[in-house]
């Protein structure tokens, strides 16, 4: 049996941590600018950002979604908290949301990339999959939200 | 597979504290950075002014979060509940009770309703030169599909002009509308 991966895990906390660090510079050298909203579209466009670099870099891994939930919600929860950018009340809420949040893209963007990784067009399918899926879910947020 | 596991685990906590470390490190940095865009925001607001001394408020307007004086006047910090979530504004009033500049500060309403008002100039600079009494819907023109946030910029404002004229707190310069 294929060992699962976690390099999913891995690119998200890289991603996410990009993100932060970004974000402490914003904060630091330039406080009046208004930083983007951490909501569910911002959530998902970084799980979007992560899926797409697994695919290129670990096409076909088999995941454990109990995993994959457990770290990512350890993820969303503890950099921005790492970061001082919510205090404890607000990392559990983020990790809570952001591990719901991210599970659910990779079962839907696995499900279509399963679908789509074969053809001519397969190279360019995992980023227009990605850009489909994160409008949907702004179409989604906004009418949701 | 539990060493798989653990790989990503670690990782997380080891990026959670490097980016701890990367804060407290900057902090110093970011809160004299943040002093003095402040400070520069408040000489712009309030021309004139040079050096503000911070007076501490002890009224009952829940509005008003704090008052830096100048020699020509006030720039009041108000925060007010909008539409999706508290509205912060830095108002500056002279002495006189004019208003003569104001900038949103922090808001989180609806984009392309009520979060224009961070730039509608035509819609910010009615307050200017009002004294307490803009009043959305009388002397004011809300922003079209954002009654609400209008009129909590309205509220920030007349807080503002009111604990500069001494204005009660009950009076309409200070309840909701304006």
């Amino acid at each position: 049996m294929k060992n699962k991966t976690y390099t999913l895990n891995l690119l998200l906390t890289a991603v996410l941590g990009i993100v932060m660090v970004v974000f402490i510079l914003i904060r630091t050298f330039s406080p009046a600018s208004f930083l983007p909203k951490w909501d569910v579209p911002a959530m998902v466009l970084i799980s979007l950002v992560a899926l797409v670099l697994d695919h290129y870099l670990a096409p076909h891994a088999k995941r454990c979604y109990l995993c994959v939930a457990i770290l990512s919600a350890l993820t969303f929860g503890l950099l921005p908290f790492g970061a001082c950018f919510v205090g404890l009340t607000g990392a559990l809420r983020m990790g809570l949301m952001g591990g719901i949040v991210f599970t659910a893209i990779t079962w839907l963007y696995t499900s279509a990339m399963d679908r789509l990784s074969s053809g001519p067009n397969a190279k360019t399918a995992p980023v227009v999959c990605a850009v489909g899926l994160y409008l949907a879910v702004q179409v989604m947020a906004g009418m949701m939200l | 597979m539990k060493k798989n596991f653990l790989i990503p685990f670690v990782s997380i906590l080891l990026t959670g504290l490097l980016l701890l470390g990367l804060s407290v490190s900057l902090n110093g940095i970011a809160a004299k950075n943040a002093h003095e865009e402040h400070l520069s925001i408040m000489k712009t607001l309030l021309h004139g002014s040079e050096t503000f001394v911070v007076e501490e408020y002890t009224g009952d307007d829940e509005n008003i979060v704090s008052v830096h004086k100048a020699e020509n006047g006030y720039v009041i910090e108000t925060t007010t509940p909008g539409y999706a979530k508290a509205i912060t504004m830095l108002v500056a009033v002279t002495n006189e009770g004019e208003v003569v500049g104001l900038v949103v500060r922090e808001m989180h309403e609806t984009p392309s309703l009520g979060l224009n008002a961070l730039n509608d100039a035509d819609f910010l600079s009615q307050f200017l030169n009002t004294s307490g009494e803009a009043e959305v819907g009388t002397n004011v023109d809300a922003i079209t599909g954002a009654t609400i946030t209008s009129k909590a910029i309205a509220r920030c404002i007349n807080s503002a002009v009111a604990y500069v004229t001494g204005a009660d707190i009950g009076s309409g310069a200070t309840s909701w509308g304006g």
